[in-house]
């Protein structure tokens, strides 16, 4: 059983915060959505969630295994190739020996990049660095996935692709999405907060 | 500030140091990677460091041998050899920790991995360029007087070790204090501008002199000293060695301390 519980959570740089703090309990199945415009605090709020920022005031507590799906395209090595970009991303997932190439297989197979393997990322188009940054982030069940945004560059058929693998990852799963878009956050979670 | 809090803090970081595999072999992959980085599309890839490194001791022994008159005494070509090739490691691994964490922003701010990993990344970094320039410091010291003892090289493998050592507290303070101050960076880049020409590398020091004297306050001095008089005489400079090992404990507490106290801001202040 995987939870997340903000108390009376205020983040950093973000200047208007809820007055008691940001307050939620989430658990298996709930799908959360936090609409808010660009500034609002969303993604400072997943960083606060993730571990990344401490917070400012109050507390974050966080059972599970977190999946996070923020700024992979940002940990990218532009000069190095796919494979090796697969490698680090790998190593940075801690995954042992044995699932390190089951991991690299997927990625490159899910991303349809097995004949870009051996091309720098920097040569990429922004909707295949968007692909292989969805393929390195989907490998494993996790109990908790955290999203800023959702694939915004990939093509139509690779979106309904990512779209059924997101739906078979977030069965009992606790999600966190935040975007701008509406529509977005209706269809893919139970409840939502505007920031 | 309650004392109370301090504990608490240094508590909860403690935690958060404790060591697991997985987190060295990431440090060793992002070094391994910023060193393939930085030559990618050349040529002659990493043996720029080999042949930078031959180049300028080669430059430096043709002037400064021409220049000291002096030089008679002692073998210069060992005495700069060892001293230049003890200097780039300690430069490096200097100015390297104290843009530990600026240098892993991006990581900083999207992997929830512990800060300690960014030091060690650099530190590993500078290993490896170490172990290239040993490349061509091994073939400059095959055309010196150097006689080859087991011992020597042994002094070579612990020395390096004790700068890792030192390194990894250095970083733990500078690397943190250049977040809060940037200039702090370069602060530490013109000192060490300065110490690489107030420090006995090319020159040879005089006994008595006001230089010599004040180098017995240079830490880098004395680890360099380590280094080079068990190559040149096989002797151990005891007392190097000794200003060394009561230096670092001093390390060890100004590192620790400040990494435990503020290593909790680094994402934020970054």
């Amino acid at each position: 059983m995987s939870k997340i519980i903000c108390q009376n959570l205020k983040l950093h740089f973000v200047n208007s915060q809820i007055d008691n703090g940001f307050n939620v309990s989430l658990k298996n199945g709930d799908r959360l959505g936090l609409l808010g415009n660009n500034g609002s605090g969303k993604t400072t709020l997943l960083k606060t969630i993730i571990g990344i920022y401490p917070p400012l005031k109050g507390s974050v507590y966080c059972e599970g295994k977190i999946g996070h799906f923020m700024n992979i395209q940002q940990g990218f090595r532009q000069n190095a190739t796919v494979k090796e970009n697969i490698q680090i991303i790998g190593a940075l997932k801690k995954l042992p020996k044995d699932k390190l190439d089951l991991f690299f297989a997927y990625a490159l197979k899910f991303s349809e990049l097995e004949k870009f393997s051996n091309t720098p990322i920097r040569q990429l188009s922004a909707g295949m660095k968007a692909r292989l940054a969805f393929s390195c982030s989907t490998f494993e069940e996790c109990d908790i996935l955290i999203f800023d945004e959702w694939i915004g560059t990939a093509d139509k058929p690779f979106t309904q692709k990512a779209n059924l693998r997101m739906s078979k990852l977030m069965e009992n799963k606790i999600v966190i999405l935040a975007s701008h878009n509406e529509q977005l956050i209706n269809k893919w979670c139970n409840q939502k907060i505007k920031l | 500030m309650s004392l109370f809090w301090v504990h608490e803090s240094i508590i909860v970081q403690l935690h958060a140091v404790k060591i697991h595999h997985s987190d060295i072999k990431i440090a060793f992959v992002l070094a391994h990677e910023d060193l393939k980085d930085r030559y990618r599309r050349s040529y002659a890839g990493m043996a720029w460091i080999v042949i930078s490194f031959v180049g300028f001791f080669g430059v430096k022994l043709l002037v400064f041998s021409e220049i000291l008159s002096n030089t008679k005494q002692i073998d210069y070509s060992l005495w700069l050899l060892s001293g230049y090739y003890a200097w780039m490691l300690l430069s490096g691994l200097v100015l390297g920790g104290a843009n530990s964490f600026n240098s892993s922003r991006n990581f900083i701010l999207s992997q929830n991995l512990p800060n300690w990993i960014y030091i060690l990344r650099n530190i590993i970094y500078h290993q490896l360029v170490a172990i290239y320039t040993s490349i061509g410091f091994f073939i400059l010291l095959y055309f010196t007087s150097f006689e080859f003892h087991l011992h020597q090289i042994l002094s070579l493998a612990s020395l390096l070790m004790l700068y890792s050592i030192l390194s990894f507290f250095w970083s733990m303070f500078a690397g943190i204090v250049t977040i809060f101050f940037k200039d702090f960076y370069f602060f530490i880049e013109t000192i060490m501008k300065i110490l690489f020409f107030a420090t006995p590398i090319f020159w040879i020091p005089v006994e008595g002199s006001f230089l010599s004297d004040l180098n017995q306050y240079n830490i880098f001095f004395h680890l360099i000293q380590i280094f080079r008089m068990p190559i040149m005489s096989g002797e151990i400079p005891v007392y190097s060695l000794y200003f060394v090992l009561m230096a670092t404990p001093l390390f060890l507490l100004i590192g620790s301390y400040t990494y435990l106290r503020y290593s909790n801001k680094i994402s934020l202040k970054i």
